[in-house]
């Protein structure tokens, strides 16, 4: 175990690396810079943006300015907005903090729906109720989040008034973004709680316990539940850089000043050190969850520990 | 009143409006059906808006006002910002500013003297006043703005709107005189604006290239809470505030509200959504679609006036394949854009077209640019014709082998997207290939100073000459600045150094007039279409009147209700 467990990190230590040469270089080589219209005026004199490039050290060779960022970040020394001044560690904190509130409660809504949904629609399998939950589940995988967010502005801020359109921290203003993230993973999560359910509803045990003359209820929540519930939760693993990546809409689009956001705009403005550490933070997240869903497997099943 | 109309009628609609049993939009109708006519509607509307506002009742003390902004914050420091925002007017003053009709009035100067050669202005500045800080605010503070503008280690990027300045002289606390090469009347359009609001230069120095972002140090009535490019910018009360100078703000104390938090709503659609889902209080430009229904909507009290703005592109001179150097090809090409068309459809009939560079709201504005740049397929193909260039196999003109095809560069932006692709089927008809690239902000002005072989602007400045000669003056030509169309003419050279010369306002209109005809005539960049200015509120908020002549509104007087 501690052999595939030191596999399993050093590809993700190399996996970081190569993202960060990789985002540093892209970064760099894209047009315009902090001194071209990002964080300068765009009027400047070309003697105003070689001055600004030259204190900002944006006029060294790309790799010299990547092993001094590089010095940086193993000091522990995240850098600080060219944009507007704040140290990153501060951005970072009020940042994630979004995001993580976002991000957890749009899980929360996704199970709260998804299981007891994908529950009744396998006991009641071919029923309208069925029908119902799995139409819900293919138009919750089909419609584009971003649309989806539209839709629900419409009808609930515009037409209704009940909730905010926009804007953070205020718990309304979490409904929207949370229900619109949560959505494509309620669909899936229901749809796979309700074949999961399918697959152990007829199982030897399950008969067993029906001879025993146990409750119904009891049957499918203590027993078919809880064995149907594992590659439901080997999921959320998977689900959770799914989220990252929606973020970056969901949150845009409800200017929920999260880690995508705040990633979107320092990547239009040429806020380099922004840019660099919240792109790397993405990766980071998306890497543990996924050594988190590797370690899990392994524990799970040794057999993986030797592939 | 007219003897026709029948009085009680109109009473009566006064009254329902005041009462909210019809929109603004029924009563404009009604208005119409009772023979009144649209200057008079307008004056009804402006009563009725004062009573429904309150302007009578005691303010209220308190609240924030939520403020929607459709552009990002700048960082809020004039000597070198990339604009400045209405957050300005909360924290910052000037020496003088404009009242509602457009008459330079008092703020931190409290009268002036232009020299009878008009080699020098002498402004005598209000004592006792202090910068947020506690520091003094006195003829040395300004001073030293003015040289820190002048210098170019500060990197202001209007240091050549400045030229004529010869120096600053600050002889006593209250008395500050202003120097000149020559006579410059346009002095006072320069320092009344967001650039030349009067900054705290020591705390400016200690803070660096962190001012505007982590702190600023002014003299008006808020002070800055926080700034958050991309979302935004908060200010409270200046509880030490000692209040305006300038005659027609009311209250002559510290400010009614607690603070003021703008927000920037860069999606167009979604602006209209939060004033009338009642998310925010007040509102700058929302999408010219979502006005009819803005009025329509009994809570919110929509104003129009005119922009002090335009859209304009330009055609790299340097480009003397395609004949960008030669003014009848320019000419050809402009006669090909239908400005009234795009201003019908794009901007929902809210604006102008431009023949020449500026609005026709300007105090100089000529009718007579209007001679030049009509829509006129005809024309425009025949003066491409007569410039050689002939229709290809796919209908595209080529000249010596030489297709007429260009690329045009726009910021990504849904209306500058719509007015590129407008253009570019416009230039179809003629038998021009245009090419629209659409670039993020930072990549944009990357290629500007690139010199592209076209692209597309958009201005924003109170008085808009000033700005103008920056795109077309031929000392910023060459990458050295912003005249994107490397545009060297000397007639227009001639015009920006008259408009920089007159002596008094008389002269300065006249230069003004001679600038748009040169600029309508010779195209250093081709003008298309300028858009209104839209302001919106809740019906809570009192006090908050965005005039024509300011670029925002003042907030000493807003209270909410």
């Amino acid at each position: 175990m501690a052999s595939y467990l030191a596999r399993r990190t050093g590809y993700m230590l190399l996996i970081l690396t190569i993202s960060s040469v990789v985002i540093f270089y892209a970064l760099r080589t894209a047009p315009g810079g902090p001194s071209g219209g990002g964080v300068l005026n765009p009027l400047s004199s070309q003697e105003i943006r070689q001055a600004y490039d030259k204190r900002m050290g944006l006029d060294q060779p790309v790799y010299t300015q990547y092993f001094i960022y590089l010095g940086h970040l193993i000091r522990g020394d995240l850098g600080t907005s060219l944009a507007n001044g704040t140290p990153i560690v501060e951005l970072l904190g009020t940042h994630a903090r979004n995001s993580l509130v976002l991000g957890l409660t749009a899980l929360l809504i996704s199970y709260v729906i998804a299981i007891p949904l994908g529950v009744l629609a396998a006991v009641k399998r071919n029923t309208w109720v069925d029908q119902f939950a799995m139409g819900g589940a293919i138009l919750g995988m089909g419609i584009p989040n971003f649309w989806l967010a539209l839709i629900l502005v419409y009808f609930f801020s515009l037409r209704l008034g009940w909730l905010p359109s926009a804007g953070c921290c205020d718990p309304p203003q979490l409904i929207l973004p949370a229900l619109v993230l949560a959505a494509e993973g309620t669909a899936v999560t229901m749809r796979m709680t309700r074949s999961s359910m399918l697959e152990h509803l007829h199982d030897d045990f399950v008969r067993a316990l029906r001879a025993k003359g146990l409750p119904e209820w009891q049957v499918i929540l203590r027993h078919v539940l809880r064995n149907a519930l594992i590659p439901v939760i080997s999921l959320t693993g998977l689900r959770l850089g799914w989220l990252v990546g929606y973020a970056l809409i969901v949150e845009t689009i409800f200017r929920w000043p999260g880690v995508g956001y705040l990633l979107v705009d320092s990547v239009l403005r040429r806020d380099y050190p922004v840019a660099q550490v919240f792109s790397l933070l993405l990766i980071v997240f998306v890497l543990l969850a996924n050594w988190f869903a590797d370690v899990a497997y392994g524990l799970a099943n040794p057999r993986i520990r030797v592939a | 009143m007219n003897s026709g109309i029948s009085q009680p009628a109109v009473h009566s609609l006064v009254a329902e409006y005041l009462e909210g049993g019809v929109s603004r939009r029924q009563f404009v109708k009604g208005a119409l059906a009772l023979g009144l006519g649209m200057t008079t509607i307008g004056g009804l509307l402006a009563a009725c808006t004062s009573a429904s506002n309150g302007q009578s009742a005691t303010p209220k003390q308190g609240g924030t006002l939520k403020e929607g902004y459709d552009l990002d914050f700048s960082r809020l420091d004039p000597i070198n910002t990339n604009w400045y925002d209405p957050a300005f007017y909360a924290v910052y003053e000037s020496l003088v500013t404009n009242d509602a009709q457009g008459n330079y009035v008092p703020q931190i100067a409290s009268s002036w003297k232009v020299a009878s050669d008009g080699l020098s202005v002498t402004f005598k500045i209000r004592s006792g006043l202090k910068f947020q800080s506690g520091a003094t605010l006195d003829a040395a503070a300004i001073k030293a703005v003015y040289d820190g503008i002048a210098d170019p280690k500060n990197g202001s990027p209007l240091g050549s709107v400045w030229v004529p300045v010869a120096s600053t002289e600050a002889p006593d606390p209250t008395t500050l005189i202003i120097k000149l090469k020559h006579p410059y009347f346009d002095l006072f359009n320069i320092v009344k604006t967001g650039y030349w609001d009067i900054v705290n230069m020591a705390f400016r120095t200690q803070l660096g290239d962190k001012y505007g972002q982590q702190g600023v140090d002014g003299s008006g009535p808020f002070t800055l809470t926080e700034w958050v490019p991309g979302s935004h910018t908060s200010v409270k009360r200046w509880e030490s505030y000692p209040g305006t100078g300038s005659p027609f703000i009311q209250n002559k104390g510290k400010p009614y509200l607690d603070g003021i938090n703008w927000l920037t709503i860069l999606d167009a659609p979604q602006r209209a959504i939060q004033i009338q889902n009642g998310e925010i209080d007040t509102l700058r430009g929302p999408a010219f679609q979502d006005i009819e229904r803005l009025q329509a909507d009994k809570n919110l009290t929509v104003t129009q006036l005119k922009e002090w703005s335009g859209y304009f592109l330009t055609l790299n001179f340097g480009r003397k394949d395609l004949g960008f150097d030669d003014p009848n090809v320019r000419q050809a090409l402009s006669h090909a854009i239908d400005r009234p068309g795009i201003v019908k459809a794009l901007l929902f009939s809210h604006g102008e077209p431009l023949y020449g560079p500026i609005t026709s709201a300007d105090k100089s504005y000529t009718k007579d640019v209007e001679q030049f740049n009509q829509f006129d397929v005809g024309k425009a193909k025949s003066m491409l014709s007569a410039a050689g260039w002939k229709a290809g196999s796919d209908g595209i003109l080529t000249k010596n082998g030489v297709r007429f095809a260009f690329e045009m560069i726009i910021q990504a932006e849904s209306f500058n997207q719509q007015l590129g692709s407008a253009i570019q089927a416009q230039l179809k008809t003629v038998g021009v290939d245009l090419k629209v690239t659409s670039l993020d902000r930072g990549t944009f002005f990357n290629r500007a100073f690139a010199l592209p072989d076209s692209l597309m602007f958009f201005y924003l400045w109170p008085v808009p000459i000033d700005v103008v000669t920056l795109f077309v003056n031929s000392a910023n030509a060459n990458g050295k600045g912003p005249n994107w169309s490397n545009a060297v003419l000397p007639q227009m050279d001639a015009a920006v150094a008259a408009w920089q010369s007159a002596a008094n306002e008389a002269e300065l209109i006249a230069a003004g007039k001679k600038f748009q005809l040169v600029v309508a005539e010779q195209l250093p960049f081709v003008p298309i279409i300028n858009r209104d200015a839209f302001w919106v509120s809740r019906q809570n908020v009192h006090g908050w009147h965005p005039d024509q002549w300011n670029l925002y509104p003042y907030y000493n007087d807003v209270w909410l209700g």
